[in-house]
């Protein structure tokens, strides 16, 4: 039929080879269809290309530590993750969708797996004693069964073997609850469909014992006394041994012999098809060990096998390779069968925080810092040797050396010269260096390093990377709110000590990341954008417009965490960072000197005549001259004070707190002129200085008023000694207030010390009496604010709060009085009745403050944002972020100062000046 | 050559058929050959199992021991600089030493052979993890000491202060470059030698790693590590350098550095300048 109805123009023999012609073409496309997805003769996995992303409950983060059990569980066709409110969310693994969420119990969620179409749950907590662990069909969310388990915490024995994996392992055909970590060591397998309880082992006596579930096996390695160490593959229904491999025992040493007991590290890593990384070496699931050297990985260029393991590991590079230089995506690892070595291939998200929480044939499910999960589809073509390399050509990693010049550098110092680092990066040569350091002619300069961490195989793949790095930064490091711009972000890395920071900026232009490290961050500040703009002009891009926080006065950074509140003296301001001491001008942030102390400076510092005093980690108390930042004179107490100590400079003298001692010297020469020895430890007293007489307090409950000059005592009296607290004191007029654990508030004589009056209220005192006018604001431990009147101790009235943050202070104002009365909320008290006339939201915890200055109310939030509010409203008027994301800058006290006409703060490591 | 051939003969006889040989004159000759060709066999079997047997023992051994191996091997030297505050002889001048102790380009092996040519050393103390290897069948490691080669003043080039400060391990052996003789000692009972009471076997292959603490305040020194191997009723010398063959080196505290760094978070070590005025006294 077709034969006699010829299309026009067309003959038979044409239309033969045309209908062949298509048929090739149609074969042709239908291989290249599917070589993206399938295994072929020569195909072999090139890429882990993310096919969808969804929300995670952060708060749950991906990992157990109690029990050492993933949040998450997986299979070809169900994901299922752990959520905070005590549910299980269960996604399609295909494509993400939301299929249901299933409510637990009231008990938190504790592991989650996914093993043939069921999802097993473990609630519960450990110090609670009595766990639960419950199945349900994936599919229809019909509860399957549940079951009471123990997993009990023990104290540690020593000599005794010790059980250091999972405590739960779900795989296909068992599930095995370890119900002990110390001997015996006790397995129990359970049913999976059922619940029902099977076998029940002790595992050998006098061994350390780990474990790790694949699939459908469960694997024991164990380490013996007599140095013998095995690896062990257990059926999980019956327990019995299925195969057992003996590995090299680790090394004598001498002379301390190991003992079982001893912590020592089993190392054990399962892929989901069960082939396992037991110390150096790897096994197939049937027990073979595979001749894969660890130490050995494949050149990046060289050719690859087409069967690999599903995913043993997710590191922030690919495994055995020895990066000198960090990159910044994480790596997916697998073995390779037909090459025998480890195999890797970057993933487009950075490896900080990320978690590897699952794996099916073919798919890897990741966990992000973002809070998100996401899932990657292994796709195969043709090996180009780029494949560590995103497939980028390596020509286009730029040169490091090359983003910045001597001429750049010429403002820290003249005379920088680069040196470059070997240009190799996963045993493939680049054609340009990836990092480079710039050397300063002189080491008074900073050295700048400067690494290409990434070249993404697109700008939008970079954008990715570097948004979730980004992202996790701000969320947990201080940086710098005041510089930051679509393409570059300052911050302080943590130190190992905590008590500073590493000044970094990571900058992204085009597909290109980079991170500048240095020990100043005023030249990151003057480098970065350098980089940033040398990198968009390369890629064609347009530089952002600055944008300045409009309240932004100045901006000035330290080279590390601020170390309490910045110190204004006159028209400058002192600020202690990164065990530095900095002067800056009060109008311009300009950098006066600086000044290196020690490790760690301890703020806030003070400024009196020409002299600036900072107290440091070695518990001496320095004097600097305020012009030149010049030591003039130091001062160790001795006996060296355990708790450091803490200090008030005025009116010619220095008094000191340390140990049991005050201790006064000349506030010029560092001369010791006086000592007086306190019944108790002052270390947490803060001397008050009033009318020539400092007032102190002793962790004995005792106040001494002693003669600034001479250091006489003038009185001592002993309020609460049983308490062993200190006692918050406060002068005012002709008074001394003092407030003690006791739970009373006195007033005493400035001239006698006679008690003028005392007042119990319901709890101890959490916070120094503030006198205003006629009347003593004291907040008590019960959460309640008193107004007492000032002469006769009388209460005027209650208010109650809920919280008692001891950095939260007490402020008065315009007849209010400013208290942060719960979580985040700030209320203005009517001083005369204690009737709430307003209270705002600040959306976050306050963490600093309150300030009034010129019928302004001023608080700091958890995250380093000041607002600055109407004192008689309460209407928000502005607000600014300082960067400082979990207040890592360690202030105490009220950190926000006036003077200037301008408001002075610290968040970040950056000093600010805002404008009220 | 009669007898030269009939051996051809019987021979050629037994290598036609394989034929026991006939009674005879000539048999008896023929049956002796045969009986001396098995008793010779059996003796070279003997000989063979005894020399197999003797080889086994301490056959190796000997071949070792002709061969002018050595009885253990140094598998490993490793002294602990991370996290320690280290000195060095001379300040860095050099551009190039200045960049890789400066800047994160350098790789580890140029900053310890830069350590190295500036005679790097510990404050203090030191621990020493040295990995030995047995090679023979059995042997005795009776003695380990320290072998001061130089003696100086303390080194105070420059001193490298790492941001933490490193934590030191439970010292249970440790030998004092400061006193005489210098021994291994336990920290109770530091007037006896430790190896005077206990020795370390080692088999074949076997492998102990040794952890020495080596303590000295007074002097900079450079010295290495004598072992005294029992083997095969002889003892042996063997001697352990430190780390690429150089000595091992420790220091005492220097009154002052000439220079000062210190390694901030991000790995970069930057120059301390503390007030010259400063340094020693408490008024400046």
């Amino acid at each position: 039929m077709v034969a006699d109805n010829p299309r026009p123009g067309l003959h038979g023999r044409g239309k033969v080879l045309i209908a062949r012609a298509a048929t090739v073409l149609m074969t042709v496309a239908l291989l290249l269809g599917t070589a993206a997805d399938a295994p072929g003769d020569r195909l072999a996995p090139v890429q882990w290309r993310m096919a969808w992303s969804a929300p995670a409950d952060g708060d749950a983060g991906g990992m157990n530590s109690e029990f050492d059990i993933l949040l998450h569980g997986a299979s070809e066709q169900v994901l299922a993750m752990a959520t905070g409110d005590h549910s299980v969310r269960v996604h399609d693994a295909r494509t993400g969708r939301l299929v249901r969420i299933q409510h637990m119990s009231s008990a938190p969620v504790a592991g989650v797996w996914v093993t043939s179409g069921t999802v097993v749950v473990l609630t519960g907590k450990q110090d609670d004693g009595e766990q639960r662990l419950q199945a349900f069909d994936a599919a229809t969310g019909a509860t399957l069964w549940r079951r009471a388990v123990n997993l009990l915490s023990q104290e540690r024995v020593p000599g005794t073997g010790h059980y250091s994996g999972p405590r739960v392992v779900v795989t296909e055909r068992g599930i095995v609850i370890v119900e002990r970590q110390f001997e015996p060591l006790t397995l129990l397998s359970l049913d999976p469909r059922s619940g029902t309880a099977g076998a029940r082992t002790v595992h050998e006596r006098h061994c350390d014992l780990t474990a790790a579930g694949a699939r459908s096996m469960l694997l024991l390695l164990d380490y013996c006394a007599g140095n013998r160490m095995r690896l062990s593959s257990v059926d999980p229904s019956t327990l019995r041994t299925e195969w057992r491999r003996t590995m090299p025992s680790p090394a004598l040493t001498f002379p301390n012999p190991r003992q079982i007991g001893d912590a020592y590290s089993l190392d054990l890593t399962v892929s989901g098809d069960g082939y396992a990384a037991a110390g150096d070496a790897f096994y197939a699931p049937d027990g073979r060990r595979l001749p894969i050297p660890r130490e050995a990985p494949r050149a990046a260029g060289s050719a690859g096998g087409s069967q690999w393991s599903e995913p043993l590991y997710l590191n922030g590079e690919p495994e055995g390779f020895d990066m000198s230089i960090q990159s910044l995506p994480a790596f997916l690892t697998s073995l390779d069968m037909d090459t025998r070595r480890l195999r890797s291939l970057p993933l487009d998200v950075p490896s900080g925080t990320t978690t590897l929480v699952g794996t099916a044939p073919g798919k890897a499910f990741v966990l992000l810092g973002t809070g998100r999960i996401a899932a990657y589809i292994l796709t195969y073509g043709i090996p180009t040797g780029r494949e560590l390399f995103d497939g980028v050509p390596l020509d286009a990693w730029p040169d490091a050396c090359g983003l910045l010049s001597a001429a750049d550098l010429r403002p820290i110092a003249d005379g920088y010269t680069p040196s470059p680092a070997t240009p190799t990066r996963f045993g493939q040569r680049l054609p340009h260096p990836a990092q480079c350091d710039w050397i300063p002619p002189t080491d008074d300069a900073p050295v700048v390093s400067l690494a290409v961490e990434w070249v993404s195989s697109s700008n939008a793949t970079a954008r990715r990377i570097y948004a979730i790095e980004t992202t996790g930064i701000k969320q947990t490091l201080a940086y710098d709110a005041t510089t930051e711009d679509p393409y570059l972000l300052d911050y302080l890395r943590p130190t190992a000590t905590g008590s500073s920071g590493a000044p970094e900026t990571v900058v992204n232009a085009g597909p290109v990341i980079v991170r500048l490290v240095s020990t100043s961050r005023s030249a990151l500040r003057l480098l970065a954008p350098l980089v940033r703009d040398q990198l968009l002009a390369r890629y064609r891009l347009a530089r952002p417009a600055p944008t300045p926080p409009p309240h932004l006065r100045w901006s000035s950074p330290t080279d590390g965490h601020l170390q309490g509140a910045p110190t204004v003296s006159g028209d400058a301001v002192y600020a202690a960072g990164g065990g530095r001491v900095y002067a800056m001008d009060a109008f311009s942030g300009r950098l006066r000197w600086s000044r290196a102390i020690s490790d760690y400076v301890s703020g806030p510092l003070q400024s009196a005549g020409d002299l600036v005093y900072a107290g440091d980690s070695r518990t001496t108390l320095h004097a600097l001259d305020t012009r030149t930042g010049r030591s003039r004179w130091r001062y160790s107490p001795d006996p060296s004070p355990d708790l450091g100590f803490h200090f008030l400079a005025t009116r010619g003298r220095v008094i000191l707190c340390a140990g049991s001692d005050i201790i006064g010297l000349h506030a010029t020469t560092g001369r010791r002129l006086w000592r007086f020895r306190t019944g108790g430890s002052c270390a947490w007293s803060r001397p008050r200085q009033a009318g020539g007489t400092v007032y102190i307090d002793d962790y004995a409950g005792a106040v001494h008023a002693l003669d600034l000059a001479t250091g006489r005592t003038r009185w001592s009296v002993r309020t609460g000694a049983d308490e062993r607290a200190s006692p918050w004191v406060t002068p005012a007029g002709k008074a001394v207030y003092v407030a003690g654990a006791d739970r009373r508030v006195r007033a005493l004589d400035t001239a006698t010390g006679a008690q003028r009056w005392s007042t119990r209220l319901g709890a101890a005192l959490t916070f120094a009496p503030l006198p205003a006018g006629a009347t003593v604001y004291v907040r008590s431990a019960d959460y309640e604010v008193h107004a007492l009147e000032a002469r006769t101790g009388r209460k005027r009235w209650s208010a109650p709060t809920s919280v008692i943050e001891p950095a939260l202070g007490l402020t008065v104002g315009q007849d209010r009085l400013y208290v942060v009365t719960s979580a985040g909320i700030i209320s203005a008290l009517d001083t005369a009745t204690g009737a709430e006339r307003w209270s705002a939201p600040m959306g976050d915890d306050i963490i600093l403050g309150p300030v009034v200055h010129r019928g302004v109310v001023y608080v700091s939030t958890d995250g380093g944002v000041v607002h600055a509010l109407d004192g008689a409203t309460g209407a928000r008027r502005w607000r600014m972020n300082t960067g400082d994301a979990l207040g890592n800058d360690a202030i105490s006290g009220n950190a926000l100062t006036h003077a200037n006409s301008l408001l002075y703060t610290g968040g970040g490591g950056n000093v600010y000046a805002l404008h009220p | 050559m009669a007898r030269v051939r009939q051996r051809k003969k019987g021979s050629s006889s037994q290598a036609k058929g394989g034929d026991p040989p006939e009674p005879g004159p000539g048999a008896w000759k023929a049956a002796r050959t045969w009986v001396a060709g098995v008793a010779s066999a059996v003796l070279i079997a003997a000989v063979g199992v005894v020399f197999t047997a003797w080889y086994t023992a301490s056959g190796t051994d000997a071949v070792d021991q002709i061969g002018g191996k050595p009885p253990l091997t140094v598998g490993h030297v490793e002294v602990e600089l991370d996290e320690r505050p280290l000195v060095l002889r001379e300040p860095v001048t050099d551009a190039r030493d200045r960049a890789i102790l400066l800047g994160k380009a350098a790789s580890d092996t140029a900053l310890a052979a830069m350590l190295a040519r500036h005679h790097v050393a510990t404050i203090g103390d030191m621990t020493a993890t040295v990995v030995l290897v047995g090679n023979r069948s059995s042997l005795r490691i009776i003695d380990i000491e320290p072998r001061v080669l130089t003696r100086a003043a303390p080194s105070d080039g420059a001193l490298l202060v790492p941001g933490s400060a490193g934590e030191t391990g439970t010292v249970e052996l440790v030998a004092d470059l400061d006193r005489r003789p210098v021994r291994f000692t336990t920290k109770e009972d530091p007037s006896t030698a430790y190896f005077t009471k206990k020795q370390i076997d080692l088999k074949r292959d076997e492998v102990v790693t040794l952890s020495l603490s080596i303590v000295g305040a007074k002097a900079y020194y450079e010295f290495d590590l004598v072992a005294t191997v029992l083997t095969g009723g002889r003892s042996e010398e063997i001697v352990i350098n430190g780390p690429g063959g150089t000595p091992f080196r420790l220091t005492g505290p220097a009154d002052s550095y000439r220079t000062e760094y210190r390694r901030s978070g991000g790995g970069l070590w930057s120059r301390i300048t503390p007030d010259p005025a400063c340094t020693a006294a408490e008024k400046c």
